[in-house]
């Protein structure tokens, strides 16, 4: 008994081989990289991505103050992006080692040995090398590196990347290109397992993108918000302390709509509402006197002071 | 002795959790409360029972309370029910039509953005005023919610001074006083007495309804009841 304690700890320090083979797989192909690429070109046409953004521009000034169409709101939203994209580069390296552990052992574990040991081998193959090195050049050119990049890269350089890797490829005497061949089109299996596992791994890391763009620190937001103001300060719509109603408008009926939003289906400005009051309410007149001077075609936004008082004061 | 000890423990947990009120009884907690008027004379009072049973110690929710208001606990009615038979009424008259609404959450109706702020100020029978208010359309923030109140109970006590129920965007308000700013209105669904303008152009206007008189008065910015 004592005997077998004594072994335990020894057997626990010994990688398992699949992993170890896993690790190399890693080292000699990039794939991790290849995953985090996909995942950024995965996020990269995702609607959630530009409504996060819009949502961090509400928080900057409310949805009733400004919109898309405001001349402030493209040159804040270029900055924005800017600010989230390191954000999101310096997040990511702190999270890369944890996913790049998660990686290896999904691939580890879904080969036996002797099938994990023919990828490693392929992988670690002058062919294997090109032939990854060149996925992941085409995928970054695909997905670009606006955000959660480990190595931030202009598209040209992408690009130059892409063609020497293609070059390198070309290169390759015969066997190798033999190599490459059998392996992805050979009806081994082991390629088909591959490249289920990196598409499987990289929806699992577009999600974790989209749940990290939810999820910024609000201090983090806070010193967007400080910087934008700043920079912008010119541009920007007024501010308030006063809590933001909505717009009043007048009609060619003459008729008042007070339009607002508010937070629905995940977005500051997801959910809208409209009141309608017609000339004849007995509030129409004091509707109006919220706004004086309100003319037709220029709505006006409306605030409420602490001591509930409403009026077009910001 | 110490299982005594722990029976007693047990059976008194529950009146721990709810503040300190004597349970199984009605405790009258009025306390600063501005309450509303009687029909029958006086103010309302505000009582609560707790009537947590000790084998509810478990029970995830907390301490079981009633609540009620009027002359006295067991005369009383819920104010919750109160509150809610109010909107209700509005509804049944139609004041609510013609008001968006917000979207249902979790198969509930959605509330309704009307612009009115809703204020219980009678009791037996239920008399409300109504006061125009955009602002009322949606959920007051908790930085702002004080703002809807007359300016004598804003503060630490305007928190009191509400009842959910109802299915509007901010709960029914309650008291003796009312924020005089904007139109006002008063009804009645125990009168069925609907949304009627209340004519403050001299200052004062006067309420009757079931045999009780209610006297308003406008003073400054607030509109105070009596009876």
């Amino acid at each position: 008994m004592l005997s077998l304690c004594a072994v335990a700890p020894v057997r626990a320090e010994e990688p398992e081989p699949r992993e170890a083979a896993s690790a190399r797989i890693f080292e000699a192909t990039a794939i991790d990289r290849l995953i985090l690429a996909n995942a950024r070109a995965k996020i990269a046409g995702d609607p959630k991505v530009e409504q996060r953004l819009d949502d961090f521009m509400y928080e900057l000034r409310k949805p009733a103050l400004w919109n898309p169409s405001h001349p402030a709101w493209a040159p804040t939203r270029a900055a924005l992006r800017e600010l989230l994209a390191r954000e999101s580069d310096a997040w990511l390296e702190t999270y890369w080692p944890q996913a790049m552990k998660i990686h290896q052992r999904e691939i580890a574990y879904a080969y036996r040995l002797q099938d994990i040991l023919v990828v490693q081998e392929f992988a670690e193959s002058p062919g294997g090398r090109a032939y990854f090195a060149q996925r992941l050049a085409d995928a970054r050119v695909k997905a670009g590196e606006a955000m959660f990049s480990l190595d931030p890269a202009t598209p040209a350089q992408l690009q130059k990347l892409a063609q020497e890797t293609r070059r390198r490829v070309d290169a390759l005497p015969p066997p190798e290109k033999q190599r490459i061949a059998t392996f992805t089109k050979g009806g081994s299996g082991h390629a088909d397992i591959l490249e289920m596992l990196i598409q499987g791994q990289s929806k699992w890391i577009a999600e974790v993108f989209l749940g990290h763009l939810s999820d910024v620190r609000y201090e983090i937001r806070e010193a967007w918000t400080r910087e934008l103001g700043t920079r912008f300060a010119s541009m920007l719509p007024v501010d308030s302390k006063k809590q933001l109603l909505g717009s009043l408008e007048l009609r060619d009926d003459a008729s008042l709509l007070f339009r607002f939003t508010f937070y629905w289906n995940d977005a500051a400005d997801g959910g809208k509402l409209a009141l309608e009051i017609p000339k004849s309410a007995p509030y129409y007149t004091q509707t109006l006197a919220l706004a004086p001077g309100l003319a037709r075609g220029h709505p006006r936004v409306l605030y409420r002071d602490k001591d509930g008082v409403v009026s077009d004061k910001p | 002795m110490m299982r005594v000890a722990l029976v007693l423990a047990l059976l008194c947990a529950p009146v721990a959790w709810a503040e300190s009120l004597t349970p199984y009884i009605w405790n009258d907690v009025t306390g600063d409360r501005d309450m509303p008027w009687l029909g029958r004379g006086g103010r309302a009072h505000y009582f609560k029972r707790d009537i947590t049973k000790p084998w509810d110690i478990m029970n995830p929710r907390g301490p079981t309370i009633e609540t009620r208001w009027g002359a006295s606990g067991g005369t009383g009615e819920d104010p919750f029910k109160s509150s809610e038979r109010a909107v209700a009424y509005l509804e049944r008259v139609g004041a609510l039509k013609g008001w968006p609404a917000y979207p249902p959450v979790e198969g509930r109706p959605g509330a309704v953005a009307y612009p009115f702020r809703v204020t219980i100020v009678c009791l037996e029978p239920l008399v409300a005023i109504l006061r125009f208010d955009l602002s009322a359309a949606m959920p007051d923030p908790i930085e702002f919610f004080e703002g809807a109140m007359p300016p004598s109970l804003r503060g630490v006590a305007a928190v009191d001074q509400e009842v959910s129920g109802g299915n509007l965007a901010n709960a029914v308000m309650f008291g003796s006083r009312v924020n005089a700013r904007g139109a006002l209105q008063w009804f009645s669904p125990d009168a069925a007495q609907a949304p009627a303008p209340l004519d403050l152009s001299s200052g004062r206007a006067r309420i009757t309804v079931k045999g009780v008189t209610l006297e308003l008065e406008k003073k400054g910015e607030e509109l105070v009841v009596r009876r």
